[in-house]
């Protein structure tokens, strides 16, 4: 029975000495690592079809900001959806996105859907227990479109036909809007350790391709991609802001800046521009980190900034409206005459010049001319907005943040409320 | 019950293990977690065994103080009856004890705890094993290696395991966890050494073990393992005689079976429910878990609970069944009377989830646990 016991004893310390290296990989792994990969529910008896067009918050990976369309002299309101947005929660609401005659649009009472021209709804998904419901952007790709919520969930959503392809459950929250590229989707999520990450996912299958390490903080910015699709940036609530490389995830460089990050950054021409909660405007080198320069805007910005035009960007504060150069100098501004703007520009490429479309003096939609500086009321709205109007054809689409969506007609004649803009 | 009748110490014990049912008694008590009237308002949750205990729940409730106060009058009556030497009176009392005790735990799921498994394992060797002073201390040891066993991992050497974080921390914490399997694993089974002093090594840091974790746990699971526990300290004066000792190893080796079956056929049982109802499943893993359901007819997503159960089932799949029935109850006559069940969870030592059910129209198609706990349709 000695003999036995002591074999016994030699065998436990053996297997518990492995069990001990097992465990301190395990937590090596936890302190650098808030994800845990949750299953993929296939809902849906076909995969996700990514072939065809490509609609994202702010236009593309690079989130320039910018379309190409017309912009008439007004717009009166044609139809409204409400109740819509209704919540409290301070990050901008989502944004509309239009392909041909459908409208889709989220909002934070947990409802996706997708409208037509007349306002009629042709279908929605609703997630009634999630409190703060959407505030991510949708993407399309191809026929199916993908949408984070408030609790962490990301959908892959037929949008013909509004059925749930299938959801993955990444985190805490999905505030961001994801961002496609390639055949996959780049999210940024938040933990409720006041932590976030940025995943990588097949956007076929909803299969994960790779999470990075945590950004110490939660994170409303939605992702940047740089032209080559070699790398993505993200900034997050604890100033900082992170370049991954797509293929395995790993960082490359990190900066601190001086306030929280909650606008999506603009990539143009090897640069990166950020606008921060401690109010600064932020160029930095893409590939390096290294900080080219910055500016200081006249109060703190939650907003994106936007290209018009290789050299020069357009973006908001919660009280004004800029454009500065590429190098950092500041050329123009508009008083946007309201406190707590949330809001992001809008570049108009239009024949013979650009258009900057803002919310502005709290309930109205403004264009501000980048050439001529002139701005003018566009469309009174019944409430302010902080997400990004969309544009098609004759229709502008908005949703508004204690309010409805709207959809805004062209009118021939100019915006009864009172006249231009002045700087 | 003649062995019982001849050895003083084993009517001894048998008033201690009487008095354990009194002490669980009070467990169930308002005296402390108040289970007793708590299953008024609480989802019924049921065993694998008895898979349709939310039918009868209307019944049991009317009937519960009454049972309740059996079980009280029934440890109480065997404990003095033990004492008193009235052994055959003591002993028909106490098996009736232990019955009307398995019949409080089966009504609910609730009810489930190792500590239970512990005592009635006792309880019935106690009443039907013969040699049951050497019986029951091997038994006790094979308690202890058992849990040991399940140590082996990152859920518990990481202590997420714990059900609250101890005193100690950091690399002490570190330290502890690992000397408890060696505790556990190498130096229980000198509690059964002729040598006393190897005896007492052991002994005395199973004593001081179980006093720690007084902080962690509460009182009722240290509480409960002295009273087991006292078999060793009793004193004997009358020399067991070895006899009928295959049944004896029988009863050992049937509980030694029940603790690898789920180890080596289910090793996932932790996250998938499926074997514990046969072992022990101490602190095996404390887990994390999510559901959803998604109602096709409306394109709406939900998900069920949340619900108040103990830390260490509250991921177990009877739990999922027992939200989905009554949500299948809720929605008979709505215009969405069915939907789709997906659950998941992790260890909270894993680093990522097990999809453990994932069904299409669990009202229409209601899920069912076989007699292990595992989930089928």
């Amino acid at each position: 029975m000695r003999w036995l016991y002591l074999i016994w004893s030699v065998a436990v310390a053996a297997t518990l000495a492995q069990a001990l290296r097992e465990t301190q990989s395990t937590k090596e792994y936890f302190k650098s690592s808030a994800f845990h990969e949750q299953p993929t529910l296939l809902i849906g008896d076909q995969p996700s079809n990514t072939d065809g067009n490509i609609i994202m918050f702010r236009g593309d990976p690079q989130r320039s900001g910018r379309l190409s369309g017309r912009l008439a002299p007004s717009y009166r309101e044609s139809w409204s959806v409400s109740p819509f947005n209704d919540g409290e929660h301070t990050a901008a609401k989502s944004s509309p996105l239009v392909d041909g005659s459908v409208v889709y649009a989220a909002s934070d009472m947990g409802e996706v859907a997708a409208f037509d021209q007349s306002g009629r709804r042709i279908w929605h998904l609703s997630v009634p227990d999630s409190a703060r419901g959407f505030h991510s952007t949708p993407v399309i790709v191809g026929d199916t479109l993908y949408i984070g919520d408030y609790l962490g969930e990301l959908f892959a959503i037929e949008r013909h036909s509004g059925k749930v392809l299938w959801v993955k459950d990444l985190g805490d929250a999905i505030g961001a809007s994801p961002l496609f590229h390639d055949g996959f989707l780049y999210i940024v999520v938040e933990s409720e350790l006041s932590d976030g990450y940025l995943v990588k996912l097949d956007a076929v299958r909803g299969k994960l391709a790779w999470s990075t390490t945590s950004l110490g903080a939660q994170s409303h910015s939605s992702p940047v991609m740089n032209t080559q699709g070699t790398e993505i940036y993200v900034g997050a609530n604890n100033g900082q802001i992170f370049a991954f490389d797509t293929r395995a995830g790993r960082l490359l460089w990190k900066i601190q800046t001086e306030g929280a990050i909650q606008g999506a950054g603009l990539y143009a021409d090897g640069r990166l521009f950020y606008t921060n909660r401690a109010g600064e405007l932020l160029a930095v080198e893409a590939s390096s980190g290294r900080q080219l320069w910055r500016a200081t805007l006249e109060s703190w910005s939650m907003s994106s900034p936007a290209l018009i035009t290789e050299n020069y960007i357009a973006v908001a504060d919660e009280r004004k409206l800029y454009i500065y150069t590429f190098a950092g100098e500041r050329i123009y501004s508009w008083p946007l005459e309201e406190n707590f703007q949330r809001s992001s520009p809008l570049v108009v490429h239009e024949q013979g010049g650009n258009s900057i479309v803002m919310a502005c003096k709290g309930r109205y939609l403004c264009a501000f001319d980048a050439q001529s500086f002139q701005g003018r009321i566009l469309a009174t709205l019944p409430a302010a907005a902080s997400s990004v109007p969309a544009l098609a054809g004759d229709q502008l689409y908005i949703t508004l943040d204690h309010g409805p969506l709207l959809q805004l007609t062209r009118q021939p004649r100019p915006a009864t409320a009172s006249g231009p803009i002045k700087r | 019950m003649n062995e019982i009748a001849r050895h003083r110490n084993l009517s001894i014990y048998g008033a201690v293990l009487s008095l354990l049912h009194v002490w669980t008694w009070i467990s169930w008590s308002p005296l402390r977690s108040n289970s007793f009237n708590r299953l008024a308002t609480e989802i019924p949750i049921c065993w694998s065994y008895f898979p349709s205990c939310d039918e009868w729940r209307p019944l049991v409730l009317h009937y519960l103080s009454l049972v309740a106060g059996i079980y009280l009058l029934l440890g109480l009556l065997s404990a003095v009856s033990f004492a008193a030497k009235k052994t055959k009176i003591a002993y028909w009392i106490f098996l009736l004890a232990g019955v009307v005790k398995w019949i409080i735990i089966s009504i609910d799921y609730h009810f489930m705890g190792n500590y239970h498994y512990m005592h009635l394992a006792a309880c019935l060797f106690f009443l039907f094993v013969p040699g049951k002073s050497a019986a029951i201390k091997k038994l006790i040891v094979g308690f202890y290696l058992g849990a040991g066993l399940l140590k082996f991992g990152p859920s518990w050497l990481s202590g997420t395991a714990l059900l609250r974080p101890p005193v100690i921390s950091g690399a002490i914490l570190d330290w502890a966890l690992a000397y408890v399997v060696v505790l556990e694993t190498i130096f229980a089974p000198l509690l059964l050494c002729r040598d006393r002093r190897l005896f007492y090594f052991a002994f005395v840091q199973i004593l001081i073990f179980h006093l720690f974790s007084w902080h962690i746990v509460d009182s009722f699971y240290p509480i409960t393992m002295f009273g087991l526990l006292s078999i060793f300290v009793i004193p004997n004066k009358t020399e067991e005689r070895p006899h009928r000792r295959w049944i004896s190893n029988a009863a050992l080796g049937l509980f030694a079976a029940l603790q690898l079956i789920p180890l080596f056929l289910f090793p996932e049982s932790s996250l998938t429910g499926e074997g514990r109802i046969l072992a022990l499943n101490m602190l095996d893993a404390s887990t994390t878990c999510n559901n959803r359901i998604y109602f096709r007819s409306a394109n709406r997503f939900e998900s069920l609970g949340p619900v108040r159960t103990g830390v260490r089932i509250r991921c177990d799949p009877a739990v999922q069944i027992a939200l989905i029935r009554r949500k299948c109850r809720e929605l008979k006559d709505s215009a969405h009377p069915d939907f789709d069940f997906y659950f998941w969870t992790r260890r909270l030592s894993d680093k990522d989830y097990k999809l453990v059910v994932a069904r299409r129209s669990v009202c229409a198609r209601p899920l069912r646990m076989n007699f292990l706990g595992g989930v089928t349709q």
